[in-house]
């Protein structure tokens, strides 16, 4: 049947850098530390691996080219296949995917995921500003990142009547749960105070709402379920994938409200029919959600179905989502705390989700995980994956 | 007989105080303000808004649709064109659809154009059928010396004229033109600002004589005394000087003479004269006869009839509402920046000579389409409907250019040189959805169902050339 999986496929070992402004790290470098940890925690060598999909998605501000090759390069990975894979803030879950499809396929037993995106290199405002000199040179000149997610936070004051406090509470989640993680880009608590008084990014979001703009690497090491075994008894099943690509024209849709994401939407499901799920916001114990700004981790409730549609909100006022909550969600910190290297970030939340159901989280560990969810959007909602792990027992 | 069917104006919204100025370079304040074109203004920008103005007021006056498509002639007149070498013109022709056929033209180089674009209006529809219209376009953002006294003196902003051989709220009788070389003002090709005359010498030797041989000849030819003509719109580099012309030639500075709009604008070259004429004709009545006289390398002047359907102007949108729309510019640090002199407003971006050219239909005729099977309005345009996947079947479909704001904000990260940066997406009357940047607002007055209409502007200079757009605006409204 179409949209299932042939072969089950496992999650044997995970890498993740220390993200942050890594000033003394190149692409290369990030990308040996995450690969390396996730081959030591799998119990593999380098060499043993059939295939690498790697995940960047402007691997040349770097100074990289947007080819396999620079991975090669870095892990002396060479005359084996190599796919860069690059679909903006999805690329870490797409490249997981492609990795995993490729297990499915039975052409590779072992295989490497990794996303790697070195975003200091350039300046504070690269990204965003990359709007302004890169693409179509008229078609929706001006729109950036944060400029897209105010506007649906403006619209979604309007049509629900929450405001800024509420949005601020998400932050503060997340920066709570970033200061109990090592590997975080900020470990430090904040207040709503803080948020509301932080500078403004767009309005209604001000710094405070915002992600960072972060050096990382993330990694896993994938392989088919019955293999798994032979490595470690705590191997982790992709229980379901989806991806969802629209179009970034949705800005002119006279249809699109700017309240929900379809492409989200759409993966959930996708991912919710392979593994069985039907009540995501009760079978799910814990989930990684794409949280660029904090008025996204809202909506991403909704387009998940954590919650009904214009009550994504009421998660974050009820505490249903804080780490001792019925559904705690980015209990790492998220992209607001633990930072935001593009091509990474998909693969920074399969980690925490591998270590959440592993129960070695440490700090953050909550109660009895056995299925979890990472979500990544990406553009202007034009695009999203959703993956779903699972514990084998 | 050739007369003008209808007017439009543009000024910019910001207004420089003379004081500003005068506090931040030393010497004194010529008083009153000067507009400024925002950083995204140029003389093509407002040239293009005064034309839409115009052909929309004729709309709005006559009760008839104005296409391009009957349009014989479109004369830009300016002295401060973006493009020395390309016309300035056949951009303006793109985004009003001129008729291709129809004689598209630029008049640079001397402050008289304006007068001279009108006759040449005239001579062309003299041979032209009934309908025709010839439009005529004055525009500039001039550039002076910071410090001169240009720079407090001059303004920036366009004016339109539709000349016709119908429908017209005043007629061309008599024209009367004195050719002479006389630099007064002038910019030679590496000139960064314009150069003026002794002022002593320029005024008594080339502006006095020069504009008196053409208004006393004018006079002559058609046999009236100063006392016949109910106003005398001159241009003029400043108040003193058009008063001294009218006592010069027997006419009455209180009671005949034009206000020059020094005061509330500046001297803006080739269109003060425009702009003195549309708010002369806001108050005359028919019958009433009007001199009208341009100057530089000579001077040219007209003689104008008000006809009965002189109040059909009511309808148009007058100078008064471009007057009540102003935002105070505080900064002359900003002005700087607008203008390039301390830091570049512009910037380059990713262009393409061929894209731009591929997109013209819509990108300045701002036509989507239409899906013809699920009815869906597509803009930007696409082959394929991503709501029915119908492939190939859509029809055209023109924005309209007014709507409402759907949700928006204020960017603080976006460098622009008047920051914050707001954007909205928009819900265009009849249909379609703009998303893009809200220029001439206050980042506060911003919000979920403003009125606004679109405003075309330069984006960047990616590629080398001026990358013209749409951007929004605050509605102006219409009485």
């Amino acid at each position: 049947m179409a949209g299932l999986l042939k072969e089950q496929i496992a999650i044997i070992g995970v890498g993740c850098t220390k993200f942050g402004e890594n000033f003394t790290q190149s692409w290369a470098d990030l990308a040996v530390e995450a690969a390396f940890e996730a081959c030591a925690d799998a119990k593999v060598d380098m060499k043993e691996l059939d295939a690498a999909w790697a995940g960047s998605f402007r691997p040349w501000i770097s100074g990289e080219r947007n080819t396999g090759s620079p991975l090669a390069e870095a892990l002396g990975f060479v005359y084996k296949p190599i796919t860069l894979v690059s679909n903006i803030c999805a690329t870490g879950l797409d490249t997981l995917r492609n990795a995993c499809l490729a297990i499915a396929s039975g052409m590779y037993d072992i295989v490497l995921a990794i996303g790697i995106e070195k975003m200091r290199d350039a300046g504070p405002r690269s990204l965003s500003l990359t709007n302004r000199t890169d693409f179509h040179p008229l078609i929706g000149k001006g729109r950036t990142a944060p400029s897209f997610f105010a506007a649906c936070a403006n619209r979604y004051f309007h049509e629900y009547g929450i405001g800024r406090k509420t949005l601020a509470k998400v932050a503060v989640k997340n920066h709570h749960n970033g200061a109990l993680n090592p590997k975080a880009h900020i470990q430090r608590e904040i207040t709503v105070e803080d948020v509301l008084n932080s500078p403004w990014v767009a309005e209604p979001l001000s710094i405070l709402d915002s992600t960072t703009n972060s050096d990382g690497a993330a990694a896993a090491i994938v392989t088919r379920a019955d293999l798994a075994k032979s490595f470690r008894p705590d191997y982790i099943l992709v229980k379901g994938m989806g991806l969802s690509v629209s179009t970034e024209r949705n800005i002119f849709d006279p249809e699109f409200n700017f309240l929900s994401f379809k492409p989200g939407q759409v993966a959930a499901q996708m991912a919710y029919k392979q593994a069985g799920i039907v009540y995501p916001r009760k079978e799910i114990d814990v989930a990684e959600v794409h949280d660029c700004f904090t008025i996204t981790e809202i909506i991403d409730y909704e387009d998940l179905g954590f919650a009904k549609r214009g009550e994504g909100w009421k998660l974050i006022e009820e505490g249903v989502t804080t780490l001792e909550g019925e559904l705690p969600v980015n209990t790492d910190g998220g992209l607001k705390a633990f930072g935001h290297p593009i091509g990474a970030t998909g693969l920074r939340m399969i980690y925490e989700v591998v270590k959440q159901l592993q129960e070695k989280a440490g700090k953050r560990q909550v109660k009895n995980a056995r299925l979890g969810l990472a979500h990544t959007l990406g553009g202007p909602g034009a695009l999203a994956a959703v993956v779903v792990l699972g514990r084998p027992d | 007989m050739v007369g003008i069917s209808a007017i439009g104006i543009y000024l910019p919204a910001y207004r420089l105080s003379r004081e500003v100025i005068a506090q931040q370079t030393g010497g004194p304040s010529l008083g009153g303000e000067r507009t400024v074109a925002n950083y995204d203004e140029d003389a093509i920008t407002m040239g293009v808004e005064a034309s839409l103005e115009c052909m929309d007021n004729y709309e709005h006056a006559w009760g008839i649709p104005l296409n391009g498509e009957i349009l014989k002639g479109l004369v830009f007149t300016s002295t401060s064109s973006p493009y020395l070498e390309k016309q300035a013109a056949s951009i303006m022709s793109s985004v009003l659809e001129v008729n291709h056929s129809a004689l598209v033209t630029d008049l640079s180089g001397s402050l008289r154009g304006g007068l001279t674009a009108v006759e040449v209006g005239n001579k062309i529809l003299k041979e032209s059928s009934p309908e025709a219209k010839v439009l005529v376009v004055a525009s500039e953002r001039r550039m002076a010396e910071p410090g001169s006294n240009e720079e407090q003196a001059f303004g920036d902003g366009a004016a339109a004229l539709l000349l016709g051989n119908e429908n017209v709220l005043a007629t061309i009788e008599a024209h009367y033109v004195v050719n002479a070389n006389f630099p007064h003002f002038w910019r030679r090709e590496n000139d960064p600002y314009v150069h003026a005359g002794d002022t002593r010498f320029v005024e008594n030797y080339g502006y006095l004589p020069l504009m008196s041989d053409a208004i006393h000849s004018l006079l002559k030819k058609v046999s009236l005394s100063p006392n016949e003509i109910e106003k005398l719109i001159v241009y003029a580099p400043n108040s003193r000087l058009a008063q001294q012309l009218s006592r010069r030639l027997g006419f009455n500075p209180k009671t005949q003479l034009a206000d020059t709009l020094f005061n509330e604008i500046g001297d803006t070259g080739t269109v003060q004269v425009f702009l003195s004429l549309i708010s002369v004709l806001a108050k005359v009545r028919p019958g009433n006869k009007l001199v009208v006289a341009g100057y530089g390398d000579g001077a040219e002047a007209i003689l104008l009839e008000v006809t009965q359907d002189i109040r059909r102007i009511e309808k148009c949108r007058g100078l008064e509402d471009y007057l009540n729309r102003k935002r105070a510019l505080t900064s002359y640090a900003k002005y700087l920046h607008f203008r390039d002199i301390t830091a570049e407003s512009s910037y380059d971006a990713f262009s393409s000579l061929p894209l731009l050219w591929r997109e013209e239909k819509q990108n300045l005729g701002l036509y989507g389409v239409k899906c013809k099977k699920c009815g869906i309005i597509h803009f930007p345009r696409r082959r394929v409907c991503d709501k029915c996947g119908t492939k190939d079947e859509m029809e055209d479909f023109k924005l309209c250019r007014k709507g409402h704001i759907y949700t928006y904000t204020n960017d603080y990260v976006y460098l622009n040189p008047d920051p914050p940066e707001t954007l909205a997406a928009i819900d265009m009357i009849g249909g379609g959805r703009f998303f893009g940047q809200v220029t001439d607002i206050n980042p506060q007055d911003v919000h979920i169902d403003l009125e606004v209409e679109l405003s075309f502007r330069k984006l960047h200079d990616g590629q080398g050339l001026p990358n013209y757009f749409w951007k929004a605006r605050p509605a102006m409204g219409r009485k």
